[in-house]
């Protein structure tokens, strides 16, 4: 890379952001809000947030991290300030996982039907998993949460998140045969 | 009775990272090693997962999002700017004083009265070998504002390299296009700083001059007026004003201000010009 194109990246403005980012930055806030509105407020809310602190986004190959990080903060805030829902009812347990993956994809509403049963925080860690591929390690880093707590919410969620959307639970045998396996050896 | 650790950990593993190499999953990927109904389910649960996070972006965009993101961000820059320049509307601007009007005799009287005074300086200067007095901030400034005003005007850029002795400074992360001479406060070099394709121009000025009452760090605020930032700093012999346009945060980005948060930033590798030819 050269100087100019560097300069060039450094000068970037927020409306360039905006223009790149918009549609992923939304579709977060989509799926973590669960409503167009809310989305869209929250949407705009991180960017008007990336204006003020823009001279502290340093590299521009990082600035759609550098939007959901704020994206995410201004979520929990929100959180913070309205009284939490009770978290859904997530049992230990390995769930279904089908015998067979779908050949369809999943639908989008069903998914986002399921994402809304969940509590904050535990919507949250599935979003930055399945949404911003974060690793665990880095749900705990960016959460400031410990890593035991990130994989017990990580797996909560997701055990609910198949449930929703496997409501038949045909797939309890499997269930069943994974636990076997698991005490078999254990 | 179920390893509870185990399930979260299958459930939190992404099988083609290296989180198998990680501590808390040495107890998976030894069962995984030993267990083949156990891997197979594993995979099985890694191809949802996939599959699922397929999903997750499937979301329409609003139309005019983007749109409507941009006026509101605008809006609230006309905002901040309007209260910048109403805060500083009582501080003095780079903007040059209105020689029409009942404002022409004010401006001739001051300028006579300036020049009485430079001559009086000369004559005590001649009389009593008085050491020179050095610049103040204020007459840099206005030195600055007068160079700067017509700087849509400016025909005499150069190519670099300019004359040595008038070194960037280190606090400023852009490199210079070309140069030209600036004389309103002692010698001294005006570098264009604007980098190609940007709307804002940026300059800086760099005068070999001891400035009275000048700070050794670039502020961390400007003074704001008229769409612009402007900072002096003084470092060793030599005194650098900057100017900046467009909005406030090209300012805190192009400087580094010595304090605060942008001080912990590591320093920008070298960089070197595409073209060192004016434009």
């Amino acid at each position: 890379m050269t100087a100019f194109e560097l300069d060039a990246e450094f000068v970037m403005d927020v409306e360039q952001l905006v223009r790149e980012h918009h549609a992923p930055v939304y579709r977060y806030a989509y799926r973590l809000t669960g409503s167009v509105p809310d989305a869209e407020d929250l949407t705009q809310q991180t960017f008007l947030i990336a204006n003020q602190k823009i001279g502290q986004l340093r590299d521009a190959t990082r600035s759609l991290g550098w939007l959901f990080t704020i994206l995410r903060r201004c979520f929990l805030n929100e959180c913070r300030q309205r009284v939490e829902t009770p978290a859904s009812n997530l049992e230990m347990a390995l769930e279904q996982i089908p015998e067979e993956i779908p050949a369809d994809s999943i639908d989008r509403e069903q998914l986002q039907a399921a994402l809304v049963s969940l509590s904050d925080e535990f919507r949250l860690v599935l979003v930055m998993f399945y949404f911003e591929d974060c690793s665990y390690r880095e749900i705990a880093e960016k959460l400031e949460l410990p890593i035991g707590t990130v994989m017990s919410r990580l797996s909560r969620a997701k055990q609910h998140l198949r449930r929703a959307l496997h409501p038949d639970e045909i797939h309890k045998s499997e269930r069943r045969a994974i636990r076997q396996a698991i005490e078999a050896n254990g | 009775m179920v390893d509870e650790r185990l399930i979260e950990a299958i459930e939190c593993c992404r099988g083609k990272s290296e989180d198998l190499a990680l501590e808390e999953m040495a107890l998976l990927a030894e069962r995984l090693r030993g267990d083949k109904k156990l891997a197979e389910q594993f995979q099985r649960l890694q191809q949802l997962d996939a599959k699922i996070a397929d999903a997750f972006p499937d979301v329409p965009v609003p139309d005019g999002l983007a749109e409507r993101l941009v006026a509101r961000l605008r809006e609230e820059e006309s905002a901040r700017e309007k209260v910048a320049t109403d805060k500083e509307s009582s501080q003095p601007t780079l903007r040059r004083p209105n020689l029409r009007g009942p404002h022409r005799r004010t401006a001739w009287v001051a300028a006579l009265l300036a020049t009485a005074a430079a001559v009086l300086l000369v004559v005590r200067q001649d009389w009593f070998t008085a050491p020179e007095q050095p610049l103040t901030v204020g007459e840099l400034r206005m030195a600055a504002s007068d160079w700067y005003e017509p700087i849509q005007e400016k025909d005499d850029w150069r190519a670099l390299p300019p004359p040595e002795g008038y070194a960037i400074s280190p606090r400023v992360n852009l490199r210079a296009r070309r140069w030209t001479h600036f004389s309103g406060a002692g010698d001294g070099i005006a570098y264009d700083l604007s980098p190609p394709g940007s709307r804002h121009g940026t300059y800086l000025l760099v005068v070999r001059s001891v400035v009275k009452g000048l700070v050794p760090n670039p502020p961390r605020k400007p003074l704001w007026t008229q769409g612009r930032g402007i900072a002096e700093w003084q470092s060793g012999e030599l005194a650098y004003v900057l100017v900046v346009e467009g909005p406030i945060h090209r300012y805190r980005k192009i400087l580094d201000t010595g304090v605060g948060p942008l001080a912990r930033v590591q320093p920008r590798s070298p960089v070197k010009l595409r073209s060192d030819s004016p434009s």
